[in-house]
């Protein structure tokens, strides 16, 4: 019976403070939808086959649902403390009129259970048909190749239902504790319920400062290190948690600190101009310094999103030849202890000449092996991943790829070919050539894996590698240093016996075959199936493993994924936009009326209208743009992980990156700016339309 | 030459469909020399208020004129009113009108502060304030941090520290318990008696009887006005509910009471 009674009262109390919820309601939602669109992407097999920076794009995205995850947390108090400060009067009635605070929490229970269903609906049901939605176009797009499983989704709801539980829960104690400490006349006093003043304004500033000034420099250093910022979760996941509570701590305390010193300083704050606007100012941002960080927070993320997607869609073509340079590529990777199966080799070469193709391939025999860089000499006779060389080195010094170098060795008969050169080599002489200039210049001598000390080459006279194609070759800045080894015989300079060398990482033989195809598209296609099927029928696979690939078919299945993970990241972003400036708006509305007769008070004592319309812009300008102005530095701050993120897995071009940078940043203001403009002329007839009457 | 000159006032409020137009103010003239303390009376619906924000330029009339000082400021553009109003009246209002962002004191210097005055002045005007008003304690507090009695007492500061012509105060007893609202009355005749003109409308006898003339207002006309002479305010009490009964005896519509 009383649960009865208790649950008409918690419907009807939201609807008839509709206005109040709403605000509360579409932010929870937003975030469960949000939520659960970046954790069910980080778990599709979709994104993890991607060619190149699957990995890191399932890392980013789990990272980016974990964070919403916690951010909703402070975001939906936020939330729910401007609700429970407008309702206070509310309680404080029910309390007067005899009802305990105690037989409240019940009530208390109901709404804040019957809004999380609500929202853990309308949250899952958006985002799922999101999800759908761009699960679809990009299955369309990759003609079905991509192999679903509902089992993933499922999981994500689950998870998302579980941690909105915690959240709401949450939400409810703290409503709860407020309800019981506060006394009854303070629940009653309506407008200033909760607007205690800061106790130590100046320190959290000043520690804001601090924390945000660390955050940035972590991220130069982890910017500044050669290596995925994967390997350095924990400093970035500080970071992260630093920006976010430097931010919350400027906005609510700095500012108000900030205004507080502006006031101190008589001469500067008693005069018509300042007068009006400081002190209005510091009201707001106590009432909306939280919010304003939230928004904040929000937008920063929405720029990190838009940046990773329309880099990730630039940098499509950019990827494609790096990893599919050729029309057709045939790569055989010998297995572990094994060299080059010269009979797979041939009979690549005969099926390639059942199908005519054979005049129009170039075949490449190369290895690779990761050695240790010390002091001007490459040190290729230890293996780098053996106990033993870990246990000599330096901790720092390892696995710090700035020690290491990645080696590829190419006979000087195939890089002649290649380059169409005619260079000659001494037996104990190399070539070596890297990307990145400047770096080959440093380098003395090299041990070859028989111990045995090559001189280097002058490299200046060596025509530039960029006419080779390789496959497998690291983007470039992704900080791996990549060294190019020509040498006069590959086998007699790694030695004839390769049992324990050819492991994981130390050493591996590759021969390729790459295929010029100057016919259309489908064709092209259809040659690659052809010959995919051929090879997988008469290659031994127990010695090498074969990869065959026509770019064709990688750039349809890579320009689609990449459109499609553009176009949720502008849906994502769109909504975290569309919901930033609803929640500005509800505030202004909400806030209006208080405003208004603020206004009218201002023009009885003396304001010209033209005064009050200023410090109303100011206030609007402020309020709205305040936010995306310090998303902007955290962005442009935040640039360099997010340089090395792209550069080791997707892009490397540097002008692509702040191209990108610049753009989503101009798409996120130029939407913000449309939206500012529409709600701020419905505040403002309301402030003019109340002064005037 | 009189203070103020109120000649012929009218005012219509018409709505949206012209059908409905109120008359609030029906040819109203009357003068205030310097130095009156004038109370205004009558029926809620009279159109005191409107009168009020007709002299206090927040409004502008039908038709008629006001003169200040000989000044008929219906006449001054609009960009210049607002500092016309600061530097020639001062207002309180019967909800305090006070800025709850501003502390008490800067409150207070809102209008100086407008007007561009020097700081050592605006403290110097509002020290000579303070003893009178016993606010000394409270300006540092918020106006929610107040009493109703505390607020209305800034408030008075706040119009009375640009050393205004005029004082115009609607209802400022409304709002405050009966001892404060003693002690607010006391203030004014206290600043009526140093010189200053104040024109104060009030729904209470005992407010209007601090007074020096009384206007009563009816139907947006004058309808009848008592000197107060040499009366006292107890005998100057008695005349003004006197003429109260009559005022309402003639009311048009009998539920329509006065409040207190
Ligand atoms: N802004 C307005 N629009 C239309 N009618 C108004 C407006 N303000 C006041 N009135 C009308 O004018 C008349 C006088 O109002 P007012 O001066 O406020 O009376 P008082 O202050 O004596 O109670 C009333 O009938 C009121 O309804
Ligand atoms: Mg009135």
């Amino acid at each position: 019976m009383k649960l009865k009674l208790y649950s008409k009262l918690a419907v009807s109390s939201i609807i008839k403070n509709k206005p109040l919820f709403i605000p509360h309601i579409l932010s929870g939602v937003i975030m469960t939808a949000v939520f659960f669109i970046l954790y069910a992407l980080s778990g599709s097999s979709a994104i993890e086959q991607l060619p190149a920076g699957g990995v890191a794009l399932v890392v980013l995205l789990k990272y980016s649902a974990i964070l919403i995850g916690f951010f909703s947390i402070p975001f939906l108090i936020y939330t729910n403390t401007t609700l429970f400060k407008n309702r206070a009067p509310e309680f404080g009635l029910y309390n007067v009129l005899g009802i305990g605070r105690i037989a409240m929490i019940p009530l208390l229970f109901l709404e804040n259970l019957l809004t999380y269903g609500i929202v853990i609906f309308s949250g899952l049901f958006i985002g799922s048909l999101l999800f759908k939605l761009a699960e679809t176009i990009l299955i369309r797009i990759m003609k079905g190749d991509i192999s679903y499983s509902l089992h993933l989704n499922l999981n994500a709801a689950a998870v998302t239902i579980v941690w909105y539980a915690f959240t709401f829960l949450i939400l409810f104690l703290s409503d709860s504790i407020k309800l019981l400490k506060n006394s009854t006349v303070d629940l009653l006093r309506t407008s200033h319920f909760g607007d205690n003043p800061l106790k130590h304004p100046r320190l959290s500033t000043i520690l804001g400062m601090l924390i945000l000034a660390c955050s940035y420099l972590a991220s130069f250093w982890v910017g500044s290190r050669g290596e995925s910022p994967t390997n350095h979760s924990l400093t970035c996941f500080n970071l992260t948690c630093g920006i976010i509570i430097s931010t919350y701590l400027l906005f609510v305390t700095g500012s108000i600190y900030f205004c507080q010193k502006l006031q101190q300083n008589s001469e500067f704050y008693f005069t018509p101009k300042h007068f009006i606007t400081i002190s209005s100012l510091k009201h707001r941002m106590h009432r909306n310094g939280s919010g304003l960080a939230s928004i904040c927070i929000l937008a920063t993320f929405v720029l990190l999103t838009l940046t990773f997607s329309f880099a990730f869609y630039r940098g499509c073509s950019t990827m494609l030849n790096s990893h599919y340079p050729n029309d057709l590529s045939i790569v055989m990777q010998a297995k572990e202890d094994t060299s080059i199966d010269n009979s797979n080799a041939e009979t690549i070469e005969k099926t390639l000449e059942s199908h005519g193709l054979i005049s129009q391939a170039s075949s490449l025999l190369s290895a690779t092996a990761t050695s240790a860089y010390l002091t001007g000499i490459i040190d290729m006779s230890s293996n780098v991943y053996s106990q033993e060389f870990q246990n000599s080195r330096p901790k720092k010094f390892f696995p710090n790829n700035d020690d290491l170098v990645d080696i590829r060795v190419i006979s000087l008969e195939d890089y002649n070919k290649l380059c169409k050169t005619d260079v000659t080599l001494d037996d104990n002489t190399v070539l070596i050539m890297s990307k990145s200039s400047g770096y080959t210049d440093k380098i003395l001598s090299l041990i070859g894996c028989d111990g045995h000390t090559y001189a280097i080459k002058t490299t200046d006279t060596i025509p530039p590698l960029t006419e080779l194609k390789y496959n497998n070759t690291y983007p470039e800045g992704s900080g791996i240093k990549e060294c190019y080894v020509v040498v006069p015989d590959i086998s007699s300079f790694l030695g004839t016996d390769v049992t324990g060398k050819t492991s994981y990482g130390y050493v591996t033989y590759y021969k390729e075959y790459d295929v010029s195809l100057s016919v259309s598209k489908e064709e092209q296609l259809s040659i690659g199936n052809a010959i995919v099927s051929d090879l997988e029928a008469s290659i031994d696979h127990s010695s090498s493993e074969l990869s065959c690939a026509t770019r064709v078919e990688k750039s349809d299945k890579l320009s689609g994924l990449s459109g499609g993970l553009l176009f949720l990241a502008f849906i994502v972003s769109l909504i975290f936009i569309l919901m930033a400036s609803l929640i500005i708006y509800y505030k202004q509305i909400s806030e209006g009326y208080e405003d208004s007769t603020q206004f009218d008070i201002m023009r009885k004592v003396g304001l010209s209208l033209n005064g009050i319309h200023s410090t109303v812009n100011f206030q609007l300008l402020l309020t709205f743009f305040s936010p995306i102005i310090i998303s902007g530095l955290h962005l442009l701050f935040l640039t360099p992980i997010l340089y090395r993120l792209l550069a080791f897995s997707i892009v490397c071009n540097k002008s692509i990156i702040i191209m990108t940078t610049i753009l989503s940043f101009c798409t996120y203001s130029i939407i913000y700016f449309s939206v500012y403009k529409f709600t701020s002329n419905s505040y403002l007839k309301r402030i003019a339309g109340k002064s005037n009457s | 030459m009189s203070l103020l000159e109120v000649n012929s006032l009218k005012k219509i409020y018409s709505s949206a469909f012209k059908s409905n137009a109120v008359t609030a103010l029906n040819n109203i003239s009357f003068s205030v020399e310097e130095g009156e303390y004038i109370a205004i009376m009558g029926e809620s619906g009279s159109g005191k208020s409107t009168l009020l924000n007709a002299i206090a330029a927040l409004d502008t009339p039908t038709s008629g004129n006001i003169l200040l000082k000989g000044t008929d400021f219906t006449k001054i553009p609009d960009h210049k009113m607002a500092a016309f109003r600061r530097s020639h009246l001062g207002f309180v209002f019967q909800d305090f009108h006070l800025l709850d962002t501003l502390t008490l004191e800067e409150n207070i210097y809102l209008p100086l502060v407008l007007n561009n005055t020097p700081l050592h002045e605006m403290k110097r005007r509002l020290n000579a304030l303070i003893p009178s008003l016993g606010i000394g304690r409270i300006l540092k507090n918020y106006p929610y941090e107040v009493s109703g009695g505390q607020k209305q007492r800034a408030a008075v500061a706040r119009a009375l520290i640009t050393y205004p012509d005029l004082i115009l105060a609607d209802e400022p007893t409304g709002a405050l318990d009966s001892r404060s609202a003693d002690e607010l009355l006391n203030l004014f005749n206290e600043i009526n008696e140093n010189g200053q003109t104040i024109i104060m409308v009030t729904h209470s006898i005992s407010a209007a009887s601090h007074a020096n003339r009384i206007l009563f207002i009816k139907d947006g006309a004058i309808f009848h006005q008592i000197y107060r002479g040499t009366a006292s305010n107890d005998e100057l009490y008695n005349t003004i509910s006197k003429t109260l009964t009559v005022l309402m005896s003639k009311a048009p519509s009998p539920i329509r009471r006065i409040a207190n």
